[in-house]
């Protein structure tokens, strides 16, 4: 039982573990949280539901598709939203996203209704058994797709030109235009890839929650809860952070009660923050004058 | 090379730079001396283009520089090695000169990597050190380092000896002069001017944005006003 609790609560943990690697990666680079990450998500989960249901496509083609959606959304929502005003002080660029949560909700909302809908599965079949524990084929496809995204990101991240360049334009965003790094190209990249990454957190999420355009309330706060226990500009903390919090959900919705496990997850959160106020992988923010 | 003229930046209601007109030719080192806020690095700040001027024009190679990004400028060999080094602290010594080489595509980094090592042997031994970590020296020797591997053609030098140590400094302009000495034309913005008078060719002094005195630097080691100003008697 306990075994059972922790797996299922593993998987339901990368799903926020990625939506929160969005949020981390956006914040880290261009010192922007993105309030409509969840909303932004909720759209390209829509979209791919319309390629399902009314253009019949397979699921892994609708997918695909639906997350070349997500980074043209990125893409779009930095080029004219937030690039005019990357001058501006960071509270009005964060209100600028919260306005934008706002508008995709209320837009989604009028062209979709608020009826949740059914969302299906990747893969759909009888649980397999591992020893105690029983799987779902979903539910391993669902951790499939989250570690190869880690991992790909990862690669990304650590090993490429343009992953260099975003690691030096999250740190020193003058001194990177000084080596020639087309700033405002990196912060579109991050952008789109961070869409994405909530996109697919939104789509593997959809079978749980069903598709409605408030589908992401409670996912989107727990991201954030995971990137803060993380430590909000840690990338494994950010993974880490999800797993947690999956975990801690599960276990206080199967032992304690399945109506506390939001208040109780955020009351641990408390109490690690307490001990450690920089989160689990953060940094204290001293810094040298 | 570099041809500067008539010059001026605002910022805001401030001016910080009223009619600066100046030259590097190929091959030389040129100083650019004042005191603090004179618009010494406001100066090399516009010729990088991270300020836009109000009024003046920066030739490079004939070309005019006023229309061309931050990125078009490193592209055609002018590099900036900006004041208090400004090294990524959180890289290693390596990913530091990597991310200096990073508009670059040809075959020859990896050759100067040895090139940049050979200059600076103690950066080879600390290639895998996070960069914040380093001694002041260190960094300077990094920053000076990631400039280099992006292969200028001229350097932008932004107050190389600040907060070092005088054996340090000594060090540090060797090398400098040793950079210019393979072909790299310098402009070397510096407090420090009994230093660079030493190793320039010419040199201009910047008082409130304008360009108070200009000669050879031999000529200016002599000149009384310098002498009292900045020669310390």
């Amino acid at each position: 039982m306990l075994l059972q609790t922790i797996a299922s609560g593993l998987t339901i943990g990368c799903i926020y573990g990625l939506a929160a690697l969005g949020l981390v990666l956006i914040y880290k680079t261009t010192d922007v949280v993105n309030f409509a990450q969840g909303e932004m998500a909720m759209l390209t989960t829509f979209v791919s539901y319309i390629l399902l249901q009314r253009y019949g496509l397979p699921y892994y083609a609708a997918f695909l598709l639906a997350l070349l959606f997500a980074a043209v959304l990125g893409t779009v929502i930095q080029r004219f939203i937030m690039k005019p005003v990357q001058r501006a002080p960071l509270l009005n660029q964060l209100v600028l996203t919260l306005a934008l949560y706002m508008v995709i909700r209320g837009v989604a909302g009028i062209i979709w209704g608020y009826v949740p809908v059914g969302y299906p599965e990747a893969i759909s079949g009888e649980p397999l058994q591992l020893g105690q524990v029983y799987i779902k084929p979903n539910e391993i496809f669902v951790l499939c797709v989250s570690l190869l995204l880690m991992g790909v990101f990862y690669v990304l991240f650590q090993y490429t030109r343009t992953g260099l360049a975003m690691r030096a334009a999250a740190q020193d965003m003058q001194t990177s235009e000084l080596m020639g790094i087309k700033v405002t190209g990196i912060f579109t990249w991050t952008w789109a890839i961070g869409a994405v990454l909530g996109g697919v957190a939104g789509m593997l999420i959809a079978p749980i929650t069903f598709l409605d355009p408030n589908m992401m309330q409670e996912i989107a706060i727990l991201a954030f809860a995971a990137a803060v226990l993380g430590g909000f500009v840690s990338l494994p903390g950010a993974v880490a952070g999800g797993l947690c919090i999956g975990v801690l959900e599960n276990l206080i919705a199967t032992y304690v009660s399945a109506e506390l496990k939001a208040p109780f997850v955020f009351l641990l959160i408390v109490l690690i923050l307490y001990v450690r106020p920089n989160g689990l992988f953060g940094v204290s923010q001293a810094r040298k004058v | 090379m570099l041809a500067i003229e008539n010059l001026s930046v605002h910022y805001g209601y401030v001016h910080a730079l009223r009619g600066v007109s100046l030259r590097v030719k190929p091959g030389s080192i040129v100083a650019l001396l004042g005191a603090n806020g004179a618009g010494k690095s406001t100066t090399l700040r516009a010729i990088s283009r991270q300020v836009q001027p109000k009024e003046g024009a920066i030739q490079f190679a004939g070309e005019s520089l006023l229309q061309q990004s931050a990125s078009d400028v490193v592209k055609k060999g002018i590099i900036h090695c900006p004041e208090n080094r400004r090294i990524f602290p959180k890289f290693t010594v390596e990913e530091n000169l990597q991310i200096g080489a990073y508009t670059r595509r040809d075959e020859m980094v990896k050759a100067d990597f040895e090139k940049v090592f050979r200059y600076f042997p103690r950066l080879k031994e600390r290639r895998s050190q996070i960069a914040g970590t380093l001694s002041g020296g260190e960094q300077q020797m990094l920053a000076i380092g990631r400039s280099l591997m992006a292969k200028p053609q001229l350097l932008l030098l932004d107050e190389p000896s600040l907060g070092l140590a005088p054996n340090i400094v000594r060090d540090i302009f060797g090398i400098i002069k040793q950079i210019n000495d393979e072909g790299t034309a310098i402009l070397l913005v510096e407090q420090n001017a009994h230093k660079a008078l030493e190793i320039s060719d010419y040199a201009y002094v910047l008082e409130n944005g304008r360009i108070e005195l200009e000669g050879s630097s031999d000529q200016l080691k002599q000149s009384e006003q310098i002498k009292r100003l900045y020669l310390g008697g």
